[in-house]
């Protein structure tokens, strides 16, 4: 919940209504309605690109007054994203925000990230999880490897790099521009991050608390394999 | 020679069933009458060369002094990769497509309704 400064910041920021959030979507009836609901609190303009989900997650989302946008197949994250951006463009919003459907971020987190993107002039601000000690040993490992390669790679310490709790303004949108797609369309937010870090975009990074639900999954050790790759690519290819 | 003639019954075997997925293929319209007269006669000419493989051998060691083996091997291995380059480039052009299709349709059906509002 959020305190009442808090509240008192969110009323008298004008440039909310300037802020896109897209919410990428596939097969979340379960949560779905618990996102919006906290969030649509706060935010007018949220748009949720349902990836041609199996359960009754588009008839959750049309409970509430959003934007939706269904496609037709399955394309993945990063295509979803993709479609955000585009959306963003043609409605003219000045920021877009994404935040995952599965309900792991918190609406006062997502209103801290865009507070501070606006606010002190970032181009992306990206959530890392503070709480990185609930996750088992196998992920924790994982992340502080994934974390020391970046800093290797790029020269800048980056807690998170794949979080999907991010804000950024639009007029860097062909700087951060991704590719990620087929397989590797989980790589989406790990290739926005290495493109800002890269054209020396002004990032900001935020401790947020993160809900590791039961269903959590995060990546098996063959997927992580392939993203340090890929960091290592786009190190040198991008 | 045992070696040769297991090599010779699997690259027979092989062609058989690309000859009848071919015509399968051919049937369902996915390949056209040029396309399935083409690969019928490249595994046609499998089968021929797994039945009689001296016929070729003797023809290249006495005109280009070289073994066929060798030969094939090169040509395959360049064939491969010149096919899995192609196939990747088609397919990614084609997901290209395909998602760019998707996402134009889906905001299209957005803003349609947004204006209507």
């Amino acid at each position: 919940m959020l305190n009442n400064s808090q509240c008192m910041q969110i009323k008298s920021t004008k440039n909310y209504n300037r802020i896109l959030i897209a919410i990428p979507a596939y097969n979340e009836q379960k949560n779905i309605s618990s996102v919006l609901k906290d969030i649509s609190k706060y935010f007018k303009n949220i748009l949720v690109i349902d990836n041609n989900s199996q359960d009754h997650t588009i008839e959750e989302v049309k409970k509430f007054p959003v934007f939706l946008i269904s496609h037709k197949y399955n394309l993945g994250k990063s295509e979803s994203m993709k479609t955000a951006l585009e959306f963003a463009k043609i409605k003219k919003f000045k920021y877009l925000a994404f935040i995952d459907a599965d309900g792991q971020h918190k609406a006062n987190d997502l209103i801290k990230v865009c507070n501070n993107l606006y606010k002190n002039n970032y181009d992306l601000v990206i959530g890392y999880r503070k709480n990185l000690q609930k996750l088992n040993l196998k992920k924790r490992i994982g992340t502080i490897i994934l974390q020391n390669i970046f800093y290797l790679l790029y020269q800048k310490k980056i807690l998170d790099i794949q979080s999907g709790l991010r804000a950024f303004n639009l007029s860097i949108e062909k700087k951060i521009y991704w590719y990620s797609t087929g397989i590797n369309h989980y790589f989406a937010d790990a290739e926005i991050t290495c493109n800002a870090t890269i054209n020396k975009c002004n990032i900001c990074q935020i401790p947020i608390e993160t809900l590791i639900s039961e269903n959590y999954k995060g990546m098996n050790i063959i997927q992580g394999l392939y993203l340090i790759i890929m960091i290592i690519y786009w190190r040198i290819f991008n | 020679m045992t070696i040769k003639l297991i090599l010779s019954v699997i690259a027979i075997i092989i062609s058989l069933m690309m000859l009848y997925i071919n015509h399968v293929n051919y049937k369902k319209k996915l390949l056209n009458k040029f396309n399935y007269l083409i690969w019928t006669f490249i595994w046609s000419l499998v089968i021929g060369a797994s039945l009689r493989p001296k016929i070729i051998d003797i023809y290249f060691i006495n005109n280009y002094q070289i073994d066929i083996f060798y030969i094939l091997s090169v040509i395959s291995i360049i064939t491969l990769i010149i096919l899995y380059y192609l196939n990747l480039i088609k397919i990614n052009i084609l997901e290209k497509k395909i998602n760019n299709l998707i996402r134009a349709e889906s905001l299209k059906n957005v803003l349609d309704k947004t204006d209507e509002k």
